[in-house]
Order: structure tokens, then sequence, then C-alpha cells
């Protein structure tokens, strides 16, 4: 096993796509990942997240900057040499020539025998949970999706890969079958304790897989934090919107003395917040749980839409728009049919951006539960 | 010696153009001695076989082209006998003729026929794709289609006279009607069908079914779906079926001999009839003249025809 | 009049049924989503709907007229695909006017009538350009546009949303419900994603095997399941199922597992008496399991249960704790609490309680409901 370090990792792709942009590549990119650590890294199509995991597998070389396993410079090692286990989207547990001369490989030059090899086929068995032997039996076009990627990641385990690699993995499961599969790759990573990168655009799969997350956008990592970093205290407007569902609300306003213009209404600003914000149009996001139903005083009038209700989390959400920007409203499950709402902001858990570009000016940061 | 043009089946394109290219960057970094590694054959390859003969031809269409013996240059004297031989110019007419009118009639059918196969059972398109991969002799049609045009025992002769009760007629004999009836055959052999349906088949079913729900009719379906589809396969058909019948040889020749009085006389036959005089240098200078004529004939097909990176 | 009726529709492939008797009616402006897995049949009812498939037996009737045998242009239907089915080789405007032109409207109603789909869907400063230059959600939005330009009888969307990165979905469903509320008409969405079905569906119908398992709203599929299939399907985290086995003790039932045992309320004893000394499931939704500390009900011996924290997921509004049950064979359940589990408690055993008004029984061999 091993921690992963990209040092100033670029890449770039002379070839372009269909529609003449250039295919994204990495643009200094830097991370640590520590030995055990899994990580997620989410972002849009074509952020170059699996650009990011071939140059970690060897399938891509770096223009420039390194890759580490632990402190060996692998940057110039072929795929095969660096002991990765790759499972992808489409089950191809490995590209068919070089998982087997990988496997073979690996137990060639670690001199184990056949009977160390069937015995760590037994353990990984063992340890993949109930009914793996019997998956194992069967023909691989008789399993289902779910199943073959479990087969996949075992294959890549039987190897004692020094680190694992997904790339959004159970994308082409349907809804039901994902969740039940995500939590299997989630237990079976915890319990090897491999280094893991874990790709997906699901940004709640993301929440869910890694300890901490990379945001990627155009072939750059935005921010790397854990859940609450990213969530409380995002590094930008793009990170903010990226995490959580439903996303924030991002509504202009501007900020007059002691009070912020939105949607046509002043809403009274606390005295400290007036004085951290710049008296200028400025943008205001607040996550759904971050509105304040019906508070005294002066508050915004948001039309209802529909209320969607989540019972599993025992709530709903009201959407409508304000000010042309859509707005979802934490709100109670047995919330009643009504067109409108008056909501305002907690100032506590509001977020304030730029009006022009995406800099954060004030993030609300963790909050204090006790 | 005939010109040479580049004669390989056209590819197949996918429907998806855009969702095929960004897998050509996802292939590990290649170094440089590898690249040429890979080009490198083909690079010679199409040296040895293409251009080098070219070049030779050029040379020699400016010489006497003697097979033994002092090599003399004699400037443009080949092209100005062939220019004042008035079998030159016939032949180019016969040559423009044959294509133009093969291409007329022929070219259009397979397609057709394709886009109503694919309406049949699927089972019946597997059929017919099998049929139009069994492999022709073309000796093998050419005899076969001599007997059917021979003037007396023919089977046609029997079909006009004894069942539709005509006058026996001439079929290869007719000066008027011979390029007709050497084409005929190709208007029932479905040449490059399989290419159509294979192009037909990579179509998404729902392009169809979505034009299905949104009202089109048959035909605008065929008008709007399937023909633009296949566009580039038709595009790459019809540039192949230019240069290929501008170069007829073989089934004339077998057929006709070039008769009557030289009505079916081809360019590369008449080439053959002079080298067979052993005119050599006359002979190069001609295969110079036709491969000039169908470089000319595909530059403004690819000035009419521009390729559309949406279809 | 309802303004769709289906009535015990069958299909067959060879010696495979696809969809087996399903009926349902649909009122005019009502949003009916078809939710289950992947070969539930839910795709193959909205084929026959549409007239791309025909049914082999069994009747569809729209706004009165038995469409069975009348071609699928004819229906006066309008379909989003799963890959959109944009046309390649056309532009935005072309694509949005097809169904115009093929119906051989004015040309000054095309005129009129495509820009203002397109606004709808804020693809108006596309409409020279031609798919292949668009994103995912942006041809995603050609084909709502292309829909929404016809005035059709019947909306059907085959997983419109199924190829959108995540954080498009919000946006496309708010689309999708904007087309269906202006155009009033019935709409039926297909899906295998539970969560897109309560977010949309007025009604939703469960499939399962080429059957409608459960047909009702939102609510009452999460609240009153006909079946364990349904119970377990609706719902994300989905619902505890523990194999347990019913004893009488003492006056009252207890519903006993390898890992606890937890009595069953006295109002649930009528339906639940015949079932004595024989094995059950027991559904425990995860939202129904709570800190003791925090429960909203008196908690004692008889509703509480253990188990060992293998993953906490961070939410905003809390945690969803992924555990097993203590002892052989561990089982594994999920909670939903609405506090921030510190990660402190991982590997670690904690009692939850268990709200035993909202537990589900359900019958191991026919999986209904016992009520």
């Amino acid at each position: 096993m091993a921690g992963v370090t990209l040092d100033h990792v670029s890449k770039r792709y002379h070839t372009l796509t269909a529609d003449g942009r250039p295919v994204t590549g990495l643009d200094d990119v830097s991370l640590h990942i520590a030995d055990g650590e899994a990580v997620s890294v989410v972002g849009p199509s074509g952020c170059g997240k699996s650009t990011l995991l071939k140059v970690i597998a060897g399938l891509e070389m770096p223009d420039a900057g390194r890759v580490l396993f632990n402190d060996v410079d692998v940057t110039r090692w072929p795929a095969q040499a660096r002991g990765v286990g790759m499972v992808f989207q489409d089950y191809a547990l490995y590209p068919a020539r070089e998982g087997e001369d990988n496997l073979s490989y690996y137990f060639e030059v670690r001199k184990r025998t056949e009977e160390e090899k069937a015995r760590r086929v037994r353990e990984v068995a063992t340890l993949m949970g109930i009914g793996f032997d019997l998956l194992l039996e069967r023909q691989v076009d008789t399993l289902s999706g779910g199943e073959k990627q479990r087969v996949g990641i075992a294959r890549c385990i039987v190897r004692d890969p020094n680190v694992f690699l997904m790339d959004e993995p159970i994308s082409n499961l349907d809804a039901k079958l994902r969740e039940r599969t995500r939590i299997e790759i989630k237990r079976l990573i915890k319990a090897f304790g491999i280094t893991t990168v874990y790709v997906t655009h699901d940004q709640q799969e993301a929440v869910f897989m890694g300890d901490r997350i990379a945001v990627m956008r155009a072939g750059r990592i935005e921010q790397f934090g854990a859940f609450d970093d990213l969530y409380f205290s995002p590094a930008n407007l793009f990170v903010a919107t990226l995490i959580g569902t439903p996303p924030m609300s991002v509504l202009p306003a501007v900020r007059r003395a002691e009070t912020l213009e939105l949607a046509g209404t002043s809403l009274p600003l606390p005295p400290d917040l007036a004085a951290e914000l710049p008296a200028e149009p400025l943008r205001l996001g607040v996550r759904p749980e971050g509105w304040l139903l019906d508070p005294p005083g002066a508050a915004l009038t948001l039309p209802i839409r529909h209320v969607e209700r989540i019972y599993t989390e025992r709530a709903a959400y009201a959407a409508g728009d304000l000010a042309g920007s859509p707005v979802h409203v934490l709100v109670p499950l047995d919330f009643p049919a009504q067109a409108a709402l008056r909501i305002a902001p907690d100032w506590e858990r509001s977020y304030f951006f730029a009006a022009e570009g995406e800099a954060a000016l004030r993030v609300p940061g963790p909050p204090d539960l006790f | 010696m005939a010109v040479t043009a580049p004669v390989a089946p056209p590819p197949v394109p996918t429907a998806e153009p855009a969702a095929a290219a960004p897998t050509a960057a996802a292939q590990p970094a290649v170094r440089r001695w590898q690249v040429w590694a890979f080009v490198l054959p083909a690079i010679l390859f199409q040296f040895f076989w293409g251009w080098y003969p070219m070049l030779v031809a050029i040379f020699l269409s400016l010489t006497n082209a003697p097979i033994r013996g002092q090599v003399t240059f004699v400037g443009f004297n080949n092209y100005a006998r062939l220019l004042a031989d008035p079998l030159v110019a016939m032949s180019f007419r016969v040559t423009f003729v044959y294509a133009g009118l093969g291409i007329l009639l022929t070219f259009g059918i397979p397609i057709l026929i394709a886009i109503l196969l694919m309406e049949m059972p699927p089972r019946l398109i597997r059929v017919m794709m099998l049929l139009w991969f069994v492999p022709l002799s073309g000796i093998a049609s050419t005899i076969f289609w001599q007997y059917m045009y021979n003037e007396q025992f023919g089977i046609l002769q029997f079909i006009a006279t004894e069942v539709l009760g005509l006058p026996p007629r001439a079929f290869l004999s007719n000066e008027r009607w011979v390029i007709f009836w050497l084409i005929f055959p190709g208007i029932l052999m479905f040449g490059p069908g399989l290419y159509y349906m294979t192009s037909l088949q990579s179509i998404p079913r729902s392009y169809f079914e979505a034009a299905e729900i949104e009202g089109a009719s048959f035909w605008r379906k065929i008008w709007t779906i399937s023909l633009p589809r296949m566009r580039p396969i038709i595009s790459m058909s019809l540039i192949f079926a230019i240069i290929g019948s501008m170069q007829e040889f073989a089934f004339p020749d077998l057929m006709t001999r070039g008769g009557p009085n030289g009505a079916s006389r081809t360019v590369v036959m008449y080439m053959f009839d002079i080298l067979n005089d052993g005119r050599y240098g006359d002979a190069t200078a001609l295969s110079v003249m036709l491969f000039a004529v169908i470089m000319v004939l595909v530059l403004v097909y690819r000035r009419l025809v521009t390729d559309d990176p949406d279809a | 009049m309802s303004a769709v009726e289906v009535v015990h529709l069958t299909k067959v492939f060879g010696d495979k049924v696809a969809v087996r008797e399903v009926s349902f009616r649909l009122e005019e402006g009502e949003f009916l989503v078809l939710v289950g897995p992947s070969g539930c049949g839910k795709t193959t009812t909205l084929r026959m709907l549409a007239g791309l498939e025909a049914p082999t037996r069994g009747e569809i009737v729209i706004h009165g007229r038995r469409v069975n045998d009348i071609r699928p242009r004819d229906r006066n239907v309008a379909m989003v695909f799963q890959d959109y089915a944009v046309f390649p080789h056309m532009t935005v405007y072309e694509n949005i006017a097809y169904g115009l032109r093929s119906r051989r409207a004015p040309a000054a109603v095309i005129r009129e009538r495509v820009p203002q789909a397109a606004r709808t869907f804020r693809i108006d400063h596309l409409l020279d350009r031609k798919p292949r230059q668009l994103s995912g959600g942006e041809r995603q939005r050609v084909a709502l546009a292309r829909a929404y330009v016809r005035d059709a009888d019947l909306y059907l969307y085959d997983e419109p949303l199924a190829n959108l990165d995540a954080q498009l979905r919000y946006q496309a469903r708010e689309d999708i419900l904007a087309l269906h509320r202006q155009k009033g008409k019935p709409s039926i969405y297909v899906t295998h994603d539970q969560a897109e079905a309560m977010a949309l569906g007025d009604r939703i119908a469960v499939m399962r095997d080429g059957r409608i398992e459960q047909l009702g709203t939102g609510a009452e599929l999460y609240q009153q399941p006909h079946s364990r299939f349904v119970a377990y399907f609706i719902g994300t985290p989905s619902i505890n199922l523990f194999g347990i086995t019913l004893r009488e003790e003492t006056g009252s039932l207890v519903a006993e597992h390898a890992a606890f045992r937890l009595t069953v309320p006295p109002e649930r004893r009528g339906a639940l008496a015949p079932y004595r000394d024989r094995p059950l499931d027991l559904g425990i939704r995860p939202e129904d399991l709570h800190v003791p500390r925090l429960a909203p009900f008196p908690v004692d011996e008889g509703n509480q249960l253990q188990g060992i924290i293998n993953v906490i997921e961070p939410l905003a509004s809390g945690s969803v704790l992924y555990l097993s049950t203590l002892g052989e064979p561990a089982a594994d359940f999920t909670a939903t609490v609405r506090t921030r589990v510190p990660a402190s408690y991982l590997g670690k055993a904690i009692p939850l309680a268990v709200n035993m008004a909202k537990v589900h029984f359900f019958d191991p061999e026919t999986g209904l409901a016992i009520r």
C-alpha cells in the first residue's frame, strides 16, 4: 500500500473533442493522499477527473510534474509496474491483456506459489462477504451489473494493489442497485484499508465514498477537503453550488448601509456582518436549510411552484423563483399546500460571493453544535 | 500501364463521431520513433506502389519508352500524336458515357434497396447481408452474361422474341445500345449495398422512433434521417464509383472487345490496344492523360461536396 | 371519461412476458410515473403507449379513441427519449421544428412557436447550432422543446434524466414540470430512480416483473406499502428488513431476532396474532430508528436494538449511519439521525430506539404487507 502524491502535474492534450474544444487535461494539479485514505474526485463531465485517475494509474504520462507512491517517483513507470487496481464504469475489469499480465507479474515478482495464490483468493472471498464464493463459480455473463463490479473489485484486491482506482464504477447500475453496491464498495475499502481514489460526477456519491473530496473543474482542483470544509467553507461559488442537494440558491443582492437589498426587499443585516461586506452588488448564497420560515420582521415572499416531499429525510423542499433564480427551501414534511412562503436568510448560515467572478466573500464555516 | 488509384472498400463511418473522438486521446503517450514505426510501412507501401510508378509513367510519357535500347526524350510528341488520333477522343467519349450512364443507372438503386430492406424483418435482413457477402467471380459472371446476351440462344433474346413477341434484337452488336447493355448487369447487382446496410444499422433506432412520433411519413424519414446519416458513405462510394468506372476494362473487353466499331472501347481498352502495337510511349502518355482527367473529376467533386462534421 | 385508459395491457416477446395485465387510468393534466428496476416492463409499457411496440393483448384508449392499431404518428403523442434522439445533422431550430414541418404546419406558425419553445427552455441563443456543439443538458432541453412545440394529447418521457450529470437533474426536473403544467395534458414518465418518481409524480406505479405492484401517491406508497418490494423500492436509504419470529410473551407479542427483541404495540396485535410462532419480515425505515435520548416517544427495553457503526455519512441535516447487528450472523442496517454523529463512534456499538408505531410486517412467502 502507498500514499499517493501528485506534485504540480500537468497534462495537455493536442487532440480536440468532436466540438472542436481541446480535450481537458490537467493544469498544475497537486494532491496528497495519505496511505489508506479514500479520496473522491468529483466534478462535471470533462473536468479532467478521469485524466487524473489515468495519470495515477500510469495509463497517461504527464507533461510536467511528478507522481509519487510513498516517496518513490513513479512518474515514468509503466502502468504494469505500479501495482494499481482499477475498476471501470463499464465493468471492463481491467484492459484484458494487461490485467492478466499484471496478475502473473505480481505473483512472479513476489515469488508466490500457486498455493499461496489460491489461499489469497480464498481470503479475499471470505472478506468480500456472504455469497461471494458462489459468484466466483458463475459465468461472467450471467452476473448482474452489481455482481460484476463486486467481482471486478475482488480481482483488484487479490492482487494486493498499492492503490485502488475507481472510475464511476456504479454509474451504469440502476438507482436502487447503486445504493446497495456503493455500501458494499465502501465496506470493502474500509475492510482492506487500501488507498483509494474514487471518481464520480455525483457529489452525494463522492461524499459517501471519500474521507476527503477533491472538487475538479477544467483540469484544476478547486478545493480539496472533508465534506464539512466543502459544505460550510467552500473556496468559491463553483464548489458551493456543486456540493449539496438541492443546490444552494444564489441571488443577486446589494448591501446598503446596514441592509441587504434582495429581490426588491430590504433586509436588515446584523452590524458585524454588515461591516464585513463591501457596499456594492454581490451575490447571496443560501442552502435549503439556511432559510428562516415565516420570520418576524422583514421577509421575502417566495411564490411556491411545487413542494417535493422526501419522506426518508422527514422533510420537504419548496421550490420557487426569486429574482429569476431558482430557490429551494427546506420545510417540514407536513408542510401544507400554499401559494407563497415568507422567508428570510439565516445570516449565520449564509454565504456571500462577489457579483462578478466566483470569489467567496464570506462563508459560515462549520457550525458550532455544542 | 494503367493509372494507379487507391482501391479499397470505403470505411464504414459510425453514426456518432462525437462520442468516438475523445477516446483517441485516451491512449498512453507514444514516443516519436514509435509513431514513425507505425506510419513508415504505409508510407513506403504507398511510395513504391503508388507515387513511384506515377512518376515513372509521367517521365516515360515524355520519351520514346523503348523496351530496350536508348531512351530518347521526345517532349510532348506522344501527347500531340494522341490528340490528333480520333480514336482517343472516341474512347474518352465512350468512357464518359459508360461512367456517367453507369453511375446514373446503378448508383442510386443499392441505396434505395438497402433502405427498403431495413424495413423488413431482421431475419430477412441477415439473409440479404449474407448474400451480399457471397464472393462473385468476375469471370464467371462475365461468361454468364455472355450467354444471356447471345443473340441466337440467349435468355434475353428468348424473352424478347418468345415471351414479349418482339422482333429479334441485337444486344451487344448494336452501336447505340451496346453501352446500355454492358451497364445493365450492374443494375441487378447491388454493389455496395452491404456498406449502406451497415451504415443504416449504426443509426440509433431512437432517431427513427422520434421522427415517427413527430409525425414523419415513411418518405420523410428516409429523406430527413436515413439519407443524411448515410451521407458520408454515399459520398465515399460515389467517388470510388467515379474512379472505378473511368477505368472500366475487363468486363467490356471480355464481352465485346470494344466493338461494334469501337462503340464500347474505353480509354483503358484503347491503351491496351496501343500497348499491343508496341507504342509504349503513347500508352503511358494516354495513361497520364486519363489520370489527369480523373484527378480533375475528383477535385471538382471534393469542391462540390464538402465534408459535413455533423453527418 | 379518463384522458388515458390502459386495460389489461400485455406484451410477450417470444416466450418472455415483458408486461403482464397492466391497467390504469390517467386524468387530464395528471402526471404518472412508472418506476421499477431494470427489466420490470416500464419502458415496454411506455413504448406501447407511444405505438412503438404493438400490445399482445389489452387496450389503450386515449381521449376515448382506441389507439391499438393506430400508427405512432397518428396518435398525437410527444415523447422524450433517454438518449434525447436529437438529430445530429440538423440545427437546433430544425430539430425543434421537425414535428411541425412533418405535420405541414404553416410557416408563420413555425416561425412563431420554435423561438418561443426555445426561450422556454433557455436555448434560444443556440438555435443555429448543431447538436454536436451542445452540452448534454442543452441537448436534453432541445428534446424537451421539440416535445413542447406541438400540442400533443399525451406526453411520454423515457428516463430523460438518466444521462445527465447529477447537479443538472434538479433544474431538468423543474423544466419537465414546467412543460407539464403549461400543457395541462396527461404525462407518463418512466424512471428507475424512486427519488425522481417521488419528486415528479402525482401518482406513481411501482412495477416489478411486468406487473404494477402498487399504484398510488408518493405518500401512500411510502407510508402504506402493499408489499415488501414496494417498501424496499421506495425510499433512500432503503427500509431495513429483518427476518423475525413472533412470540407470545406475558400477554404481548414480541418480534424475536437473533440480535434483538422488540415488543409489538397492542394495536397491531389483531392483525398479527395469526402469525404467532411463524417467521415474518420486519421492516423498519431508517428514520424510524432514533438516538434514544432524542426519541419522540418513551424508550424502554421493548423498543431498542443495538448496532455497530461501520460507516457514517455526513448530511447537512445530520448523518446516515450504516450499522451491523451484534452477534452472528450480523445483519446490516441503516439509520438516519438528525444529529451529526462524530467519527469517534466508528466501530462502536450504540443503542437505537425503534418507533414501533411505524414498523411494517410482511409475509415472507407472499411478500405482502400484514395490516
